[in-house]
């Protein structure tokens, strides 16, 4: 029996960190894994080693310590579980779950170990940094969102990138200052966005498909190409171009009242203005994922055109 | 009178140093006074057995660490204050870390604060007091670096994370710190210390491999901050170590030592499990910063779609205080498209209302005034509505019926400028709502543009639409107006 909640403590351990790895390569049966891990750990190795524990001390004592540890961790990895595969309910035992082990596990085990004086300090040490470890990562994990966010921003490409080329063939009958400014500034642009798409092996971005890149959680081409080529990165230089643009079209005289004030909202550059403690550059380019700095791009792009339809009507 | 001869002494040395008494000269003065004890009771005519039996039974091993405890209260009153600084500092810090983190899920005010007070108690009080109670404990030469490492090591780590969480500057040095004081300096001592105290080669190379197994795994941590190539590859290398040779090894040696099952080991399982949950969990996630993306999408969309709509609304007013001669028969054209994409458009205010008030559980005032302010939002990242509110159970959402009007609307635009190709075409361009492949799957417009995902995702989905229906709406009115002048 001892044999058996050894070998059942060891295999859950096994089978957990086996089904993480498939999951995070995105492997078949990841989720069979981390369910059959988490069963073996709540329903057999838990209950059966805590009583284990429990009958071989010498005095039956800590009695309330074995049943409120296991239910403690018995909710926190079901609803682990629930979490992880997506079942209805889990948001429930996440509240209930995530500070149970604070605020019922750690003052029941302080209570009725106050009393015991051996080897208490060396294992409330181990039981606070475990509980540390686990308050830590959990506030990580709560501040965070699943990458699987990151592919819908392609919609957003997408959706723009038609509005853009709907809005070409408006504008391509007229050609005049306004049309040539914009123009530049948009093949300045599609030229960044060309060149981190290359940087990161997706040089067919021009399909007609809604999932346009493969590696969207990239970070580092985005970063190398906006802030560190040739020593100052070409988001500063774009910066400045937009800022020229804005101030081309505001100074062209057919533009009235509305369109000005349209052109300075979506071309407004300014940094930590009254509106925003943030610069221009952390406003536009929250991260510098991929995904997100292509959004950010293409969303200039089409307000480039959106202007450029605007006064040219 | 009585003497114990030197093999009676060392049975009582080896029971006292079997108590753990490490406290200064604590132990030799008990060794002393037990000796005088037996003594005084072996001139009472009993033999050394019986005598120190008797003894035994009024001071066992317990009561020796009594006598050893209060002493060091005594002499320390540092020690007990230290000690119930750190009982309540830890439990309250972690209960407030555990409550917080609860709000910050469920987007409750309040997190931030208990974030910070929480990280601020662990890293002032809870943690110099544990490691200082831990190191009069332990009492040991040579264990204070160990002991100063993990506290510096320790308290720069949290603070990192706390700076990160709250965006303040420095975090990323304060964690370096930490990961460099931890990896290079705590974990070689503690092997050291570790490899002193083993009891034979099986012993010490089971330190060795959980050792080094836990400094590839920080390694990788490491590495992927840094964002240097490789980290996966030692992250799998570091856990297959752990997990694979390390904890089997250890356990099968204490269940030999011991035949029971020990706190120790399920405490052991138990963190290893939070520990592999959490690891992988976290390399699954980006930063809710990326949502500010769709924010931004969305305000950009409205500033437009709000100047479209002046727009056309001036446009149509100035087309109606022309004389009558000049309107001839677009009157009726012109309202009817301009009253069709109103339609529309309102259809979709109302969704993102609708959507916004199940979301956050507000009113409608409150909800419109989100529709111009999606940073506002809460719960940015809830799906569960979405997909609900938009798909349905059987079919029945509401993009499904946001998909017949977007239909309906492009067949009036079709029937109203039935001669113009550049407008017919726009609009099919613009408001193609067919099927499309997506992850390799054909799948409907409703289902790319809405399953699972995140309200301000959705909102931003809506605005895209909304703007293009009235950028169509003002060309439509145009062509019409200028036709046949």
């Amino acid at each position: 029996m001892k044999k058996l909640i050894y070998i059942s403590g060891i295999v859950s351990a096994n089978l957990m960190l086996l089904g993480s790895i498939f999951k995070v390569m995105h492997w078949p049966g990841a989720n069979v894994l981390l369910t059959l891990a988490i069963f073996i750990f709540s329903f057999l190795f838990l209950p059966s080693a805590l009583v284990s524990d429990y009958k071989s001390q010498e005095e039956q004592r800590y009695k309330w310590l074995h049943i409120v540890t296991f239910l403690v961790f018995f909710i926190v990895f079901i609803g682990a579980l629930f979490k992880i595969m997506h079942w209805p309910g889990a948001g429930m035992f996440l509240v209930i779950g995530i500070p149970l082990p604070f605020i019922l596990f750690l003052p029941v085990y302080l209570y009725q170990t106050r009393k015991d004086k051996k080897n208490t300090s060396l294992n409330f040490m181990g039981i606070m940094f475990g509980l540390i470890f686990l308050a830590v990562f959990s506030v990580l994990l709560s501040l965070n969102v699943s990458k699987s966010i990151l592919d819908t921003i392609s919609i957003n490409i997408f959706n723009n990138k038609q509005l853009c080329l709907s809005l070409n063939d408006e504008n391509s009958s007229i050609s005049n200052d306004i049309s040539q400014k914009s123009d530049e500034l948009f093949n300045y642009i599609e030229n960044i966005k060309n060149e981190i798409l290359v940087a990161s092996d997706n040089k067919n971005m021009n399909n007609d498909s809604c999932k346009i890149i493969y590696n969207s959680d990239d970070t580092e081409i985005s970063y190398l190409i906006l802030y560190r080529k040739n020593g100052i990165g070409e988001l500063s230089a774009l910066k400045t171009k937009i800022a020229d643009y804005k101030n081309k079209v505001l100074a062209c005289d057919k533009i009235d009242d509305m369109q000005r004030k349209l052109v300075n909202s979506l071309f407004d550059v300014d940094d930590n203005t009254r509106n925003y403690t943030e610069t221009w550059e952390q406003r536009q380019f929250p991260s510098n994922h991929l995904i997100i700095t292509l959004d950010a791009l293409t969303r200039i792009q089409t307000n480039v055109r959106l202007v450029e339809n605007v006064l040219n009507d | 009178m009585y003497t114990l001869n030197k093999q009676q002494v060392d049975t009582i040395v080896a029971d006292v140093e079997m108590a753990k008494i490490t406290f200064l000269h604590l132990a030799e003065d008990l060794i002393d006074h037990i000796c005088c004890e037996v003594e005084q009771e072996m001139n009472q005519g009993k033999s050394f057995n019986e005598a120190y039996e008797i003894i035994k039974q009024q001071t066992g091993i317990k009561v020796l660490q009594k006598i050893q405890e209060n002493t060091r209260l005594l002499i320390d009153k540092n020690y007990k204050l230290m000690k119930t600084t750190m009982k309540i500092s830890g439990l309250i810090s972690l209960a407030m870390l555990g409550l917080a983190t609860v709000f910050k899920i469920f987007h409750w005010p309040g997190a931030g604060i208990g974030l910070v007070l929480g990280f601020f108690i662990l890293c002032v009080l809870f943690f110099p007091s544990a490691i200082y109670v831990n190191y009069r404990d332990a009492k040991k030469k040579g264990q204070l670096i160990l002991h100063l490492s993990i506290l510096v090591g320790g308290i720069a780590f949290m603070a990192g994370i706390l700076f990160k969480v709250q965006h303040w500057p420095g975090a990323n040095i304060l964690m370096e710190i930490g990961f460099i004081v931890l990896l290079w300096i705590f974990l070689p001592i503690l092997l050291y210390v570790k490899l002193k105290t083993a009891s034979d080669k099986k012993e010490k190379r089971i330190y060795i491999i959980g050792v080094i197994a836990l400094m590839v795994f920080e390694i990788s941590t490491a590495f992927k901050m840094f964002h240097w190539p490789g980290a996966f590859v030692l992250m799998l290398l570091g856990s297959a170590m752990l997990f694979w040779i390390f904890l089997p090894m250890f356990t099968y040696r204490k269940f030999k030592e011991s035949g029971k099952i020990t706190g120790q080991y399920i405490f052991l399982i138990t963190t290893s499990m939070f520990f592999i949950l959490f690891t992988f969990l976290l390399a699954m996630n980006v930063s809710k910063n990326v949502l500010v993306t769709f924010v931004n999408d969305d305000s950009d969309k409205l500033i437009v779609a709000q100047y479209y709509e002046n727009k056309n609304d001036k446009l149509v007013a100035d087309f109606l205080s022309q004389p009558d001669s000049l309107k001839t028969n677009k009157e009726s054209q012109i309202i009817k498209i301009q009253q069709e994409a109103h339609d529309l458009c309102n259809f979709i205010h109302d969704i993102k209302i609708e959507l916004i008030q199940a979301v956050e559980n507000v009113d409608s005032a409150t909800a419109i005034e989100y529709l111009s302010k999606t940073f506002m939002i809460n719960s940015k990242d809830n799906n569960d509505f979405v997909t609900k509110i938009m798909l349905g159970k059987n079919a029945n959402g509401l993009a499904i019926s946001l998909k017949e009007k977007t239909e309906t609307f492009k067949m009036n635009i079709h029937s109203n400028i039935p001669d113009n190709q550049d407008i017919n075409s726009m609009v099919d361009k613009l408001l193609d709502t067919s099927d499309k492949m997506h992850d390799s799957q054909i799948r409907s417009w409703e289902q790319i543009n809405f399953y699972n995902t995140v309200i301000i995702s959705a909102l931003q989905i809506l605005s895209d639409l909304e703007l293009k229906v009235q950028l169509i709406e003002s060309e439509s009115i145009k062509t019409v107006i200028h036709k046949n002048i």
